[in-house]
């Protein structure tokens, strides 16, 4: 058999994307194995106890099985910590976290009621004494002063319409700690707990600021924000002037050009 | 009948030869000369919905307990005019679509002048004669501007009293003069009691006064010198080549106007703006966020977040931050928007008076400046958002800050030498417009004789064509029909 010019180019590119495709499958197990993370085996940590199991295999590889914390965890028993804080961000889907480094940012819960109910329960017992998981009724409140609490307190950072808004942080700083997010979504536990236990950069609202009737209020007027009296139209995102501007310009000015542009010629028309 | 009347005042006032004049008076047809026109119709509608608005309207800012219709607000201490302007908003028949309407056909008026300078300064229609005029229109900007902010200010919500905060921290960045024009402004010290009545005098009287007056003698000159018009084969320095005013041209601006107030009604109903309930009553120990002025004031906004914080003194005098992006760049924006026209004819030499307009190709210089202008403020506007766009992509805010520090420096002058150079190759090309400019001319921009569009050489001095029409006698224009085409021309007596 003989070797033509063009059958050895053949098979020296062949070779060449062999080595080139195994080359990228070894980044991509490389990659792989970097971020897989360490999840210990469920039946490792079977428990008695629902809130036990759960906290075991969720929450223990960064959060310490004691909840002191790890590297790549905070502690959960210390501080403010207790009842309020582990539901506040376990029923927000602020946790559990997949990886270290991502944020915790608000999403859809990973567990039902019970299953968050039994992890409280269980974290309880390692110690984690902070706020207790309030009771609140907002049609109690009395929603003109909650008006007036939310503008003087909450506003500044969450936007007068509960839009959300930005805090002046370095690009280093954590990414959730640059924003104060929307508040449409979240419900009226969550609320008064994050007034209690102050996640983040927000400050801690407590029993010194507030009183009953006042987390009430400021509860009753965050929930009509998320569905507020839209008299007059659009909302255009309740961001106020500067959306307001550019339906000014495209809409409004952009209408009335178009107008005398149909009406009008140009040059070499009549 | 009729017909007796009229004779019998005709008889006693001669009206009928001004009449005559008048209904005969030739409007260019170009686009962009209807541009002013959007401005002052946006103006009838401010005025007509002005003067619904001050029916129900109460300035004072004395506080009482709010229990309207309004359930959030019940119990909450509110000042007068707050109440009176929720009151318009959710209880007076129509009164918020008058309302809507009102700050819609304020932003679009304010957004036509700043359209109507564009087309005015890029067209060199503000050089001799005309200098006047454009002096009266820098002022009728200003005033524009002014009224906005004002009205903006009235219902002493938390939004407009934030904006309020911010004017007065400028009025004290004055040198020597700026504790004592806060008070006078003001009345006191913020926030003062006195404010919004006299922003009320200031918004529904004396401005708008100084407005029709100014817009008065605006059009009235434009009356006495004549439209200016695009050069064009049969259009000369001493004729208007258009539709007569009437009944062309009246039906034009009768339909321009109905369409105007139809879409800002239409935008009144559909669009939701500035819902002040949802705002809240203004709180001195508060602000809102986030928090931006209406769009016309949006780069002194811009100005004050990317001005670095920086103390300078100056003849011995510590001036407080503000007062250079708050005081000194308005001032001189103003102050080199009424000196453009003086400055350009020191630069050129041309005293000439000019009633045929420069295609912007034509003075690329001119264009390239006035682009980089557009370009600083429209940065300076854009980064009045920052806390908006840094939300929007996730990004810090002060990095966004810094970024815009940046952009402000280096935009402009990239943009005005795009420009220079797109004009350039559009007159070397001799496109007739831009889009049908060849691409290959960026790159040759002086390759002109491609011949592909001999005829646009012609159009600036041209002089003869057959749509001129001549004196008729007694020394005032007549409009004829030219001869070789339908349009009526009027001859320009802008020398007698
Ligand atoms: C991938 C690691 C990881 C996992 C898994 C995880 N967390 Fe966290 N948790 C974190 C980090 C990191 C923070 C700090 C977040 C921050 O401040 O942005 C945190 C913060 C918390 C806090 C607030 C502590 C404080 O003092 O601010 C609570 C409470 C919490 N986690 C509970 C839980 C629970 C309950 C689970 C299991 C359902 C869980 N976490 C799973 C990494 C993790
Ligand atoms: C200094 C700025 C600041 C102030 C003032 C502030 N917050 Fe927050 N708030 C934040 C930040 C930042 C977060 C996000 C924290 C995180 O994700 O770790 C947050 C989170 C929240 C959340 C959770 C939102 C979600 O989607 O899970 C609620 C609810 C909340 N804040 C309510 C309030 C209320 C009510 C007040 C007034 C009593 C208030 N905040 C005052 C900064 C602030």
């Amino acid at each position: 058999m003989t070797f033509t010019r063009r059958d050895r180019d053949r098979r020296l590119t062949v070779r060449l994307l062999v080595v080139a495709t195994g080359l990228v499958l070894a980044g991509c197990s490389y990659r792989g194995t970097s971020t897989e993370l360490y999840q210990p085996s469920p039946t490792l940590a079977v428990a008695d106890d629902r809130g036990e199991t759960i906290y075991r295999r969720d929450c223990a590889w960064c959060h310490g099985s004691e909840g002191g914390g790890t590297a790549r965890g905070p502690s959960v028993i210390e501080g403010l910590n207790g009842p309020a804080s582990i539901d506040f961000y376990v029923s927000t889907g602020r946790m559990p976290l997949n990886d270290p480094s991502e944020p915790a940012e608000p999403s859809g819960p990973s567990y039902t009621p019970s299953e968050i109910r039994d992890i409280v329960r269980y974290t309880t017992t390692l110690g984690a004494a902070g706020p207790e998981i309030p009771e609140v009724h907002p049609e109690e409140g009395a929603i003109g002063l909650g008006a007036e609490l939310y503008q003087e307190n909450c506003a500044a950072c969450h936007s007068t319409t509960a839009v959300g808004g930005v805090l002046a942080a370095e690009s280093d700083a954590l990414a959730r700690s640059r924003i104060a997010p929307g508040l449409q979504e979240v419900g009226s536990r969550q609320i008064t707990e994050a007034m209690l236990i102050g996640p983040g950069t927000m400050p801690v609202f407590g029993a010194e600021s507030f009183d009953e009737e006042d987390y009430n209020s400021i509860v009753a007027y965050v929930e009509y924000l998320q569905d507020p009296d839209d008299n007059g139209g659009a909302p255009l995102g309740h961001t106020g002037p500067v959306t307001e501007g550019a339906v000014g310009w495209i809409v409004g000015l952009g209408a009335t050009l178009f107008l005398i542009r149909w009406i009008g010629t140009r040059v070499g028309e009549e | 009948m009729l017909k007796k009347v009229a004779r019998w005042i005709d008889n006693r006032l001669g009206t009928s030869a001004f009449t005559q004049d008048a209904l005969n008076k030739v409007f260019p047809d170009h686009w962009s000369f209807m541009v002013g026109e959007i401005a002052l119709y946006a103006f009838v509608v401010l005025i007509v919905t002005g003067i619904f608005l001050s029916f129900f309207f109460d300035a004072s800012t004395s506080q009482s307990v709010y229990d309207g219709s309004y359930a959030p607000l019940v119990g909450v201490e509110v000042s007068d005019a707050y109440k009176s302007t929720l009151e318009i908003s959710l209880d007076v028949r129509a009164g918020l679509v008058m309302r809507q309407t009102h700050h819609w056909a304020a932003l679009v008026f304010v957004a036509a002048i700043v359209v109507h300078l564009c087309r005015i300064f890029f067209t060199g229609a503000f050089r001799s004669p005309r200098e006047l005029n454009w002096i009266i229109g820098i002022t009728l900007l200003i005033l524009a501007i002014f009224n906005g902010f004002t009205g903006y200010s009235l219902p002493d919500d938390l939004l407009s009293g934030t904006g309020l905060r911010i004017a007065y921290s400028i009025a004290l960045s004055v040198p020597l003069l700026g504790t004592w024009m806060g008070f006078l402004i003001f009345g006191g010290e913020f926030p003062a009691d006195q404010i919004i009545s006299r922003l009320l005098v200031t918004h529904i009287m004396i401005v708008p006064a100084l407005i029709i007056g100014l817009l008065t003698a605006h059009l009235a000159l434009l009356w006495r010198q004549k439209h200016t018009q695009f050069p064009e084969p049969g259009r000369t320095e001493h004729n208007v080549v258009g539709s007569k005013l009437w009944p062309t041209y009246a039906a034009k601006s009768l339909g321009l106007f109905f369409g105007v107030f139809a879409i800002l009604v239409l935008m009144g109903g559909l669009f939701q703006i500035n819902p002040i309930w949802l705002y809240g009553p203004f709180e001195p120990q508060q602000v809102s966020s986030p928090a931006q002025p209406d769009w016309y004031l949006g780069w002194v906004d811009g100005a004050l977040r990317l001005f670095p914080a920086v103390e300078l003194r100056a003849f011995g005098f510590e001036i407080p931050n503000p007062f250079y992006p708050g005081v000194l760049l308005p001032g001189v924006t103003f102050l080199a928007l009424y000196a453009w026209p003086f400055l350009e004819q020191a630069f050129t030499h041309d005293r000439e008076p000019h009633n045929l307009l420069d295609r912007p190709r034509d003075r690329p210089m001119r264009t390239a400046l006035g682009a980089t202008t557009l370009a600083f403020y429209t940065v300076m506007f854009i980064a009045s958002s920052s806390d908006l766009i840094a939300k929007w992509f996730t990004v810090s805010v002060l990095d966004l800050v810094r970024v815009f520090q940046v952009l402000v420096i280096l935009i402009p002058p990239a943009v005005g030498w795009a420009t220079y150079r797109l004009m350039k190759a559009l007159a070397g090309s001799g496109a007739p417009r831009l889009t049908e400019m060849p691409l290959s001319a960026l790159t040759h921009p002086n390759g002109r004789g491609n011949g592909a569009f001999p005829h646009q050489e012609r159009g600036r001095d041209a002089h003869a064509g057959g749509a001129t029409a001549g004196d008729d006698g007694d020394g005032r224009s007549a409009a004829r029909t030219g001869g070789d085409g339908a349009l009526p021309a009027q001859r320009i007596d802008d020398r007698e």
